[in-house]
């Protein structure tokens, strides 16, 4: 079989998209499948932040005619920075397949024109991070109404192989939560550390890129500095004798990636 | 042995159709949260076993690179059945016939099913 050309459009929201949960979770993997033949990498929310939408769109189609991919994989990011639909049809009715990677998309019925719903209809194929109603929902309308389409679902796809195993380490945290401080977590924080320090048990918070009392995600002003390296994140892990879980906004239910990297750390 | 351990929320659909019961330990609400805290720390063997087990699952059951590996190499074939875990699969065997029911003698439009929901606690 022929090796592939793949175009990455990446996200860039916290960190530089090396960091960024596309990367690691989506490209890495993806790239060590061994099938690509050749890659290239365009930052879309970084040239829209540097140049405007018009720039943006300019550049992307620029880059997918001089190299000419196989595959666009579209790694999205918040809602204000989608490339538009349009732009995508544009690629894919040129015989350039797109295959669009969708997080935290809303598990309950939605309207037809909400943005989940778009972003499939614009794609030859669909791949849902973390939600499997999401997933169920896209493929019965695929295998139903659109057999040419294809739908993944990433799940515990998400961890580069031999990333989080065989790492031995003292654990000394008690209990962690690690991310994002959305308001649910706030509560449960607080309530966790008056009930759990009359027993002596420690809980601890660690990195998150938002503070949700603050503002939104996509809210500046809400951004962090708590944020760590992706090597501390899995010592973190492996230092902790019970990391919790929790959702993110309300009502989100998601098969949150983190559970995977959770489940995956440990040693003998 | 030193292994890791996770606490999530129990009545979360997405979780119970993706990761079969038992690999991971829930709540339902932030007292029994606080109940499990305490017996698993309590219970240095049991929190061990169940973090080994939810290990062995989890490396058994997934591998990143032969799912896109799988996904690429059926792109240019042009199958578009993409692979899943068996349990995914069997559970959406499942939702699918939930689905064709609850539309049976309905036309079927992506309007009808991005409006299908489930029950949700």
């Amino acid at each position: 079989m022929n090796k592939i050309r793949v175009l990455f459009f990446n996200h860039e929201q916290y960190n530089n998209f090396e960091n960024e949960p596309g990367n690691l979770e989506v490209r890495l993997p993806m790239l060590a499948s061994g099938l690509i033949k050749e890659h290239n990498d365009f930052v879309f929310q970084r040239i829209k932040k540097e140049i405007g939408l018009g720039g943006m769109i300019k550049a992307a189609t620029k880059i997918v005619l001089d190299f000419k991919p196989d595959l666009i994989v579209y790694i999205t990011g918040w809602s204000k920075d989608d490339i538009p639909g349009q732009l995508i049809n544009g690629f894919e009715e040129v015989g350039i397949k797109v295959l669009t990677i969708a997080w935290d998309t809303y598990p309950g019925p939605t309207p037809l024109n909400f943005r989940q719903n778009n972003l499939f209809k614009s794609t030859s194929y669909f791949c849902e991070a973390c939600s499997f109603i999401s997933y169920a929902r896209f493929r019965f309308w695929r295998e139903q109404l659109n057999p040419e389409k294809g739908v993944l679902y990433l799940s515990g796809n998400n961890i580069l192989n031999n990333q989080f195993k065989d790492l031995s380490m003292k654990k000394d945290i008690d209990v962690a939560l690690i991310g994002s401080l959305y308001m649910a977590r706030h509560r449960l924080l607080k309530f966790l550390k008056k009930n759990l320090l009359p027993h002596g048990i420690k809980v601890s918070h660690f990195g998150g890129y938002f503070d949700e009392s603050i503002g939104l995600p996509a809210d500046s002003s809400a951004h962090t500095l708590n944020r760590i390296s992706s090597k501390d994140y899995i010592n973190t892990i492996n230092r902790s004798k019970i990391v919790l879980c929790p959702g993110g906004s309300e009502g989100q239910w998601a098969v949150r990636g983190k559970i995977f990297e959770i489940m995956s750390c440990g040693s003998f | 042995m030193k292994l890791c351990h996770v606490v999530h929320f129990e009545d979360n659909f997405d979780i119970k159709q993706t990761i079969p019961q038992g690999k991971l330990i829930t709540y339902k609400n932030f007292d029994e949260c606080l109940q499990q805290i305490l017996f698993f720390l309590k219970h240095e063997k049991k929190r061990e076993m169940l973090a080994k087990d939810s290990r062995d699952w989890y490396l058994n059951t997934y591998d990143s690179a032969t799912f896109w590996r799988d996904f690429l190499f059926k792109m240019s074939i042009g199958d578009n059945n993409i692979k899943n875990t068996p349990f995914v699969e069997n559970n959406y065997q499942i939702i699918k016939k939930n689905i064709l029911k609850h539309f049976e003698g309905k036309t079927i439009t992506p309007k009808n099913i991005v409006s299908f929901s489930v029950k949700h606690p």
